[in-house]
């Protein structure tokens, strides 16, 4: 994968873990990805660049996912948001796909997992 | 303004304890000053005069500062303390019985873990600092975010002067109280009575309340093993009691009730 | 997170369906329903085992509120489909609305052994069954199936003995090695049942940092849980009294165990304990890996 066709990928998380776990994998596997714990500071670099695909955790300190989120649809209509959450709720799952979010991923998930769910997302920005 | 004395050591109990009281702070008129109590090992060098003694005295205040900082730091819980955090150093007990008796203190405050093991709130119960303390203790065994209090009577409880005391010290708006005899009996499941199952104790202490300007949410008398009436207890941010000096169901039930607990010492009677 | 019940065809096991369905509902997790028949029953599946499967299967979905869930529609003219020795069916097609999966699936030959296994190939992050109440612990006949299951399985384990709303969740942790996954199931199980956490740690603790490792490490995690605004409470229990105090616990609510191959649990204690708490639970137990 030339760098100049590499899908981007954004990754949200206040939890430090998530991020160390995922970056590695994905970059291994030709996605350029950046990473942030803080939402605000996440928010400020999607106004900076646009992502291709935003991972990103529901419930942080701050802005919270779901605000995050919309946020970025709002700004990159195209840009695909898969949403990865360990408190997961009905009304959470459902409001993120009014939303328009990708996929909602319930933590613990398997890096296999989240990978499958980037490759569709990927295709479908391909086919768009 | 109330003032508490709250005791940090690097530790979990004093982790859960400094973010209790920070939550305290708010919900109360109280001002609090972190201290500290530094012991030497026995092994570490003690003797010596002048120069040698100070530089000891030095370090061991400046491994206390740190160890309370390393605290404050990792936590990172905003409680407003009054000055930096005094250190002292020798006995634990000693020391803060020393600096509870200078009179500047209404109220002692400590964490300690709710464990399987009862002694180890039997010892603290009869530790020099709880037996000779000048002012009432609060022991913080759990993070416990609830507005309701529970005035805890029966079983050896001046009521006359705890209710007072622990009303003098929790005054501010923001919390509600309930009035509770406990009365031990070996049954499955606690089981709540009226007042008048209590004699005229409660009816004692909800005129105490209404002194105060307060009117219980509940007032009643609980019956029940320790254990089941301490699991009832845990939806308390607080239980405000006395001291129990004897081994009776009463401390047991303190023992084992894993919220935050307010003592305070019931009126000195004559000896007869 | 991919979730495995495990079902048979006795009440209990109808029991859980509502039960899985609210943690469905929650996290949108792929399933898979598995039913295991004998081997030597020829080269069809058993006919009761596929009736109520697919019974289960609309359960399952009649939980959600119409449009409302991502498995997809009725199942009335798909059949079984023989595949690597076992039987499935199941209609995922994100096409066609159903984002998440719901397999149902027919095994043969040893309950135990094709639900473990079931459980490696498909990476499950959690299995679900259910069980007989009382002290016995049966599942289709076998004693210690249950048991078997929460001991050797490679992902954590809930065991439903009776239908009940837990309203505390008491996890019993090694605090040095507790893995991030039991602790996102656990956040995921008080967060279905609004349930409150109690966090149980060991004192004196052989083989850790000693007293203040145990305190850093149940420090940290209760930060974990305060960042999350998760109240949790702390209990710290001498070693020699963790079986009677689970034992009594799992009498009143669900108890959670971290067992993972880290564990000190599962190491120092008795290697029966898994089996013990199964047995002497009256409502829920989930084994945390």
């Amino acid at each position: 994968m030339s760098d100049q066709h590499k899908t981007s990928i954004l990754i949200l998380d206040d939890e430090p873990i998530v991020s160390k776990r995922l970056k590695p994998s994905l970059e291994k596997q030709g996605y350029e990805v950046e990473t942030f714990t803080v939402s605000s500071e996440a928010l400020k670099r999607t106004k900076e660049r646009s992502f291709d695909i935003v991972i990103t955790d529901l419930k942080m300190e701050g802005l919270n996912g779901m605000d995050f989120f919309t946020e970025v649809k709002a700004t990159s209509p195209r840009t695909e948001v898969i949403v990865i959450t360990g408190f997961a709720t009905m009304e959470t799952a459902k409001e993120s796909f009014q939303k328009g979010v990708f996929d909602f991923l319930a933590k613990p998930f398997k890096i296999s997992e989240i990978t499958a769910v980037i490759n569709k997302a990927e295709l479908k920005i391909k086919q768009s | 303004m109330n003032m508490g004395l709250l005791a940090l050591d690097e530790n979990l109990a004093s982790s859960i304890a400094l973010r209790y009281a920070s939550q305290l702070v708010n919900m109360l008129t109280l001002q609090l000053q972190a201290g500290h109590v530094e012991v030497p090992d026995k092994k570490q060098h003690s003797g010596g005069t002048g120069w040698v003694r100070r530089t000891w005295e030095r370090g061991l205040q400046e491994a206390g500062q740190q160890a309370v900082q390393r605290l404050l730091n990792t936590e990172k819980v905003p409680c407003p303390f009054i000055g930096s955090p005094k250190v002292f150093i020798g006995d634990r007990d000693k020391e803060f019985l020393a600096e509870l008796g200078s009179g500047r203190y209404d109220l002692f405050i400590e964490g300690n873990l709710n464990t399987s093991d009862i002694n180890n709130f039997y010892e603290l119960i009869s530790s020099p600092l709880y037996t000779k303390t000048p002012c009432p203790i609060m022991v913080v065994k759990n993070l416990v975010s609830s507005d309701s209090v529970a005035l805890l009577c029966g079983d050896g409880v001046d009521h006359q002067s705890v209710i007072p005391k622990a009303l003098s010290l929790l005054k501010g708006d923001a919390l509600h109280y309930d009035l509770i005899f406990y009365r031990y009996q070996e049954t499955e499941a606690t089981v709540s009575t009226n007042k008048d199952e209590a004699g005229t104790v409660l009816v004692e202490a909800e005129k105490l309340l209404q002194a105060a300007n307060i009117k219980p949410a509940n007032v009643q008398v609980v019956t029940g093993t320790p254990e089941s009436v301490a699991a009832m207890l845990k939806k308390y941010c607080l239980v405000a009691t006395s001291f129990p000096v004897r081994k009776t169901p009463r401390l047991e039930l303190l023992a084992q009730c894993p919220s935050p607990i307010l003592l305070c010492k019931n009126k000195a009677r004559k000896s007869s | 997170m991919r979730i495995l019940i495990a079902f048979d065809t006795h009440s209990y096991s109808s029991r859980i369906v509502s039960e899985v369905a609210k943690l469905a509902a929650n996290t949108w997790a792929d399933i898979t329903m598995l039913a295991v028949q004998p081997a030597g029953s020829g080269n069809k599946t058993d006919a009761t085992l596929a009736k109520a499967l697919r019974q289960y299967r609309t359960d399952f979905i009649d939980q959600f509120d119409a449009g409302d869930q991502p498995y997809g529609g009725n199942i009335s003219n798909e059949e079984f489909v023989q595949k690597n020795g076992a039987w499935e069916l199941s209609k995922h097609s994100p096409a066609l609305a159903s984002r998440k999966e719901l397999l149902l699936k027919i095994r043969v030959g040893d309950p135990a052994k094709e639900i473990l296994a079931e459980a490696r190939e498909h990476e499950a992050d959690l299995i679900v069954l259910g069980c007989t109440k009382g002290l016995d612990s049966q599942w289709k006949g076998e004693v210690d199936l249950p048991q078997k299951i929460a001991k050797k399985a490679a992902c954590s384990v809930v065991v439903i003995k009776e239908k009940k709303v837990p309203t505390t969740l008491t996890c019993c942790l090694d605090q040095t090695h507790v893995s991030q996954s039991s602790l996102e199931m656990i956040n995921q199980i008080v967060t279905l049942y609004q349930a409150e956490l109690k966090i149980v740690g060991l004192t004196d603790n052989k083989g850790t940092d000693g007293k203040a490792g145990v305190e850093n490490s149940i420090a940290q995690i209760l930060k974990y849980y305060a960042e999350r605004q998760i109240s949790a409470w702390i209990k710290l229990v001498r070693p020699e009294d963790l079986e009677e105090y689970v034992a009594e616990v799992s009498r009143e609510n669900m108890v959670g165990l971290w067992m993972g191959k880290k564990s000190l649990l599962g190491k120092i204690f008795s290697p029966n304990l898994v089996g013990k708490l199964v047995n002497h639970s009256q409502s829920s137990v989930l084994i945390l890996r």
